[in-house]
């Protein structure tokens, strides 16, 4: 069965003039340009009306569309893979969400999202978990030695949860010296929740553009403090994915 | 008569209660595989491991591939008619 064709979806900012963005579409390089409603206009291109596959190749087409609209304006992104059938629905989507999308593009006005990951170099991993690791130790010789398996099992998971405890302390006693004085020059910071067990911050940031040089170079100053224990993952900019509470969607 | 379907049924009893265990077991295996949510967050997991340079960019379209194809199976099992709208 071949999908019909609709529009793509990218980016909701301010214009009442329509642009064109050139043939930069995520599908078949479609030509990239907007539509409008009263002062606001989004993006869109002319695209297959289907599920798209979050690939990272798709993914990367998509933020590309969005940074090259960001170069120019500030923008509500729209999630990856929304499209729409016709025109009509793309008018009932503005309706909807006019009043919400101009609250939410004048919290972000002049502002950007970076985002920063740290995380343990395997060998401070290692050394940072020290007292674990001996507990951890002490406890696989006990195990050698002992052959009932409900009682291993019990420790096997009583050293996991005191590891993870362990690990936990030393990321807020981080979270103290990095996250907190980078929050100080954001106008808003998410700390996120850890995706992997050497990961010691995962955090967003909210920063005004005419701050971005001055918070750059604070994170290359944390950087440098830290450098020989951690890695940093400083991503950016983005649009304002994380401070934006309005989910365009196609089914608004 | 009777009796010996009673017979029948106590003899079978731990049988049928290790196969309807064995069928609850597969059903959420495949409830978990099929979990397009999952799926979804599996992947993010990926890309940020890439991004991070845990994994490299080989590893990661091996893992991509699998998981676009566990994808597809669950939206064709969640919603056959859906997959194009």
């Amino acid at each position: 069965m071949v999908a019909g064709k609709g529009y793509y979806l990218y980016a909701l900012f301010v214009e009442k003039e329509p642009q064109d963005f050139g043939a930069i579409g995520i599908v078949g390089r479609e030509r990239v340009f907007t539509l409008h409603y009263k002062d606001l206009a989004l993006a869109v291109s002319r695209a297959p009306l289907k599920k798209y596959d979050p690939v990272r190749k798709s993914a990367m087409a998509h933020q590309k569309v969005i940074s090259t609209i960001m170069e120019r304006y500030d923008v509500l992104p729209v999630s990856f893979g929304t499209c729409v059938q016709s025109k009509q629905e793309i008018m009932d989507i503005f309706a909807n969400l006019y009043d919400k999308a101009q609250s939410a593009l004048e919290g972000i006005r002049n502002k950007i999202e970076v985002g920063l990951r740290v995380v343990w170099k395997k060998e401070f991993f290692v050394q940072e978990l020290g007292v674990a690791n001996r507990q951890i130790e002490a406890l696989k010789k006990k195990i050698a030695e002992q052959r009932g398996a409900a009682n291993t099992y019990r420790q096997v998971l009583e050293i996991g949860e005191k590891v993870q405890a362990i690990a936990d302390e030393r990321r807020r006693h981080y979270v103290r010296l990095i996250f907190d004085p980078l929050c100080k020059m954001a106008d808003d910071a998410i700390l996120k929740d850890v995706t992997s067990e050497r990961m010691v911050i995962n955090a967003t940031f909210l920063v005004g553009k005419s701050r971005e040089k001055e918070f750059d170079s604070a994170v290359n100053d944390i950087y440098s403090q830290f450098s020989e224990m951690m890695d940093f993952k400083y991503t950016g900019p983005w649009p304002p994915y994380s401070f934006v509470n309005i989910k365009i969607t196609g089914n608004e | 008569m009777i009796v010996v379907f009673i017979i029948d049924d106590l003899l079978l009893a731990p049988a049928r209660s290790l196969m309807f265990i064995f069928k609850e077991i597969t059903r959420q295996v495949e409830e978990e595989f099929y979990d397009e949510t999952r799926i979804l967050k599996e992947l993010r997991l990926y890309q940020e491991r890439l991004e991070l340079s845990e994994i490299s960019v080989a590893e990661y379209d091996l893992v991509e591939e699998k998981l676009m194809s566990r994808l597809h199976a669950s939206r064709e099992r969640n919603e056959p008619d859906a997959e194009e709208v």
